[in-house]
């Protein structure tokens, strides 16, 4: 696989989220991938279609912008800018968090690797604590 | 195009006599022994400034080799922009975690761009400096960071990072905020 067909895997991932396809979203993952930014319970093909759906559900308008996306063997990297109104429920184990009515944007770095044409694994850095400033479900730190 | 690509790599290992991994787009720094594509360079540059930075701890001469003056930090607020403002935070960083290091666990460059992804170990024994401030509080913390760094001439120009802070926060007991 060339560094341009793993990039499109990725992108077309981040496509099939934003346009609420949850399938599209799943399918290029590898049944068996191991997601080193989800919890034990969410880990595979069946849980990045659980935690799409989850997403969905509490931020509907939720949108990934890819900023960077750069590549090399079988890994492809993305920098992503997150935005979404929190509308539904939020139901992750580390928090679950009832709709705030609030948006948020937030900076995501994510790493793939891609394995036979799917995405076999992934990890990521997510800003959750600015996320969950702007919903307001936290203090701001003193300064 | 394949075709091309690989009369020029021929060319090059049979002309230059380097038995080394072919690699396309050579630079005029094409030396045998040396980093031949801008991506190895780069990447060859940010390895260097993590070990100074962080097993030298040298901020010092770590960032005035390979960042930029005009550096844009992302990750760091306006009064700690530029070459200048990464010595800044590097001093900080020490001063509040003397054992503080870096590991990387992961490196990945195309063109212009590196990525590193790393793990901070480091006990906060004393006063965190930054613009919100944490008293020193004697906890251990392992952190997950992802590193994105931007080239131009040699130099780093642009850099973003993401790393959990809630889980930091977590780890230093500081979570939740005191109000």
């Amino acid at each position: 696989m060339s560094i341009e067909t793993n990039k499109a895997l990725v992108v077309q991932q981040f496509e099939a989220f934003n346009a609420g396809d949850i399938d599209g979203f799943a399918n290029v993952m590898a049944e068996d991938a191991v997601n080193h930014a989800a919890v034990p319970q969410s880990q595979g093909r069946s849980g990045a279609r659980a935690i799409a759906t989850k997403l969905r559900r509490a931020f509907p308008d939720m949108k990934m912008v890819l900023e960077d996306v750069i590549a090399e063997g079988s890994k492809v990297v993305c920098r992503v800018t997150v935005t979404g109104t929190h509308e539904g429920p939020l139901e992750f184990v580390k928090f679950p968090l009832p709709p705030t009515g609030k948006s948020f944007r937030a900076t995501h770095i994510h790493v793939y690797r891609v394995e036979s044409g799917k995405i076999a694994e992934h990890w990521a850095e997510r800003d959750d604590l600015a996320m969950l400033r702007q919903l307001g479900v936290l203090p701001e730190v003193r300064s | 195009m394949r075709a091309a690509v690989i009369v020029v790599l021929a060319s090059s290992i049979l002309i230059g006599g380097c038995a080394t991994e072919a690699r396309v787009q050579p630079t005029s720094a094409d030396v045998c022994g040396k980093p031949k594509t801008e991506a190895e360079a780069n990447k060859a540059a940010v390895l260097k400034m993590v070990q100074d930075f962080w097993e030298k701890k040298n901020p010092d001469s770590a960032v005035g080799g390979v960042y930029a003056t005009d550096l844009v930090n992302h990750a760091a607020i306006p009064e700690a922009q530029g070459a200048e403002g990464m010595r800044t935070i590097g001093k900080k960083l020490f001063a509040a975690f003397p054992d503080l290091s870096m590991k990387v666990v992961d490196v990945t460059a195309e063109g212009d761009r590196v990525v590193l992804r790393t793990i901070l170990d480091g006990t906060q024994t004393g006063a965190l400096d930054f613009k919100k401030p944490v008293p020193a509080t004697g906890k251990h913390v392992s952190i997950e960071q992802i590193f994105t760094y931007r080239f131009k001439d040699g130099k780093i120009v642009e850099t973003w990072m993401t790393m959990d802070h809630l889980d930091m926060m977590k780890q230093l007991g500081t979570f939740p905020p005191r109000t």
